[in-house]
């Protein structure tokens, strides 16, 4: 029944052709061991903060500036990433989660926030697979000047009528558009806080 | 010129050559230059004018130092400047400092922490000078007339945007949530708060509530 002896044929192999297949096999191996050490390194592979703050573009105080991080040796795509942000020297933590991939499918982190009156100063943390939360190195973004305090911005003073040479019209058309940013940012976020505030009541 | 001559020019070429790239070579760099030199911090703290008493708490690791500091009231910025010098046995990058002072009500303020090698922004970044208009030809007076005009239509349309979204109820809540978070001020949330400041804490609000939310929809999940 099943112990039934199959017939086998014994062939006389070729003494090339074994060594050509142990060449292979040995080839097989070594690829199959490289695979394996690469998944442990990327399993324990170091966790990198990609991101270089002279890139961040500055506005005038008030308008939206991006900042974007891609985040390196993750296991967890999805991990939030915390930003540690001083603004003037105020502390608002926040929170930011991966906006898209790299080729190499490591979280890009983009998130903004309004520009400050003189500079950023931040840092980005990360939870690895431990558990364990791994800090980045602190990074600042300062503006090249700063208003007086309390200064009101030009757009903000009405204007008194009187005929403005056009070295004047240029600049009032540039406090024009950081004016427009500012308000732009602040429809921003009045919309997305009436959504939270209505889907939290 | 003698070829004897001409080998003693080319050998003292190249003697120089040599001598200059050692001195490149062993010049001792900016970054170490700094380390070693003195260095002083600068916080900054806003609107105050009087200081009774005021230091600097320095974090190296676990360990914490208190170190004194030296204050002055700076017109331009509105604000008192504290001076905090960091030890030179101490690494910059790796020490974080606050200032804490005793304003003129007696209240005790702390800074928030910075790195040793910055200060406080609004402490170091100069203050705007009177930018002097630019020297346009008269014939572009037309076009830029023309780019005011839109940018103002475009303004307030946005304004008019803004005002539409306005309750007075919805400000009444956000800034109950910014005293919930202890952010903002206690001048209450208007349309009539300058531009820059509104965006700011709106959008700082924003970041606080959604970070709750985050955190709290997680622990629901765990």
């Amino acid at each position: 029944m099943l112990n039934t002896v199959m017939p086998t044929t014994v062939k006389r192999s070729d003494p090339r052709r074994s060594l050509s297949q142990r060449v292979l096999l040995g080839l097989l191996v070594a690829m199959v061991s490289l695979f394996q050490l690469a998944a442990e390194e990327n399993c324990l592979a170091e966790i990198r903060f990609v991101h270089d703050s002279r890139e961040v573009q500055l506005g005038a105080q008030g308008t939206e500036t991006d900042f974007t991080v891609i985040v390196t040796g993750l296991h967890r795509k999805d991990l939030p990433l915390d930003v540690e942000m001083v603004r003037d020297g105020e502390l608002f933590p926040l929170i930011a989660l991966p906006k898209g991939y790299t080729s190499q499918e490591e979280p890009i982190y983009s998130f903004s926030t309004s520009a400050p009156r003189a500079g950023f100063v931040y840092r980005f943390s990360v939870e690895n697979d431990a558990g364990e939360v791994v800090t980045s190195e602190y990074y600042w973004r300062l503006q090249h000047c700063q208003d007086r305090p309390g200064a009101l911005h030009k757009e903000e003073i009405a204007s008194n009528g009187e005929e403005l040479t056009v070295g004047e019209l240029a600049k009032r058309a540039q406090d024009l558009e950081e004016q427009l940013l500012r308000q732009t940012l602040a429809e921003k976020r009045l919309r997305a806080l009436s959504t939270l505030l209505r889907r939290g009541s | 010129m003698s070829p004897v001559h001409a080998l003693h020019r080319s050998h003292a070429r190249l003697l120089t050559g040599l001598v200059a790239l050692i001195g490149v070579l062993f010049a001792p760099l900016p970054g170490i230059r700094e380390a070693s030199a003195e260095h002083i911090s600068h916080i900054f703290f806003a609107g105050e004018k009087e200081v009774q008493a005021a230091y600097g708490l320095l974090y190296v690791g676990k360990t914490t130092r208190e170190v004194p500091a030296t204050w002055s009231y700076d017109e331009d910025r509105d604000g008192v400047l504290l001076s905090i010098e960091i030890p030179e046995d101490l690494p910059l990058q790796k020490t974080l400092v606050s200032g804490v002072m005793i304003d003129g009500s007696s209240q005790l303020q702390l800074s928030p922490l910075t790195i040793a090698d910055l200060s406080t922004p609004t402490a170091v970044v100069p203050i705007c000078e009177r930018s002097t208009p630019l020297d346009l030809p008269e014939s572009q007076r037309g076009l830029f007339e023309q780019l005011v005009e839109i940018r103002q239509r475009r303004v307030q349309v946005s304004r008019h945007k803004l005002e539409r979204m306005f309750s007075a109820p919805l400000f009444e809540r956000l800034h109950e949530l910014e005293k919930g978070f202890d952010i903002g001020n206690e001048k209450p949330l208007s349309l009539e708060l300058p531009m820059s400041e509104l965006s700011e804490r709106l959008d700082t609000l924003f970041h606080a509530i959604t970070r709750y939310e985050m955190y709290t929809s997680n622990k629901q999940e765990q």
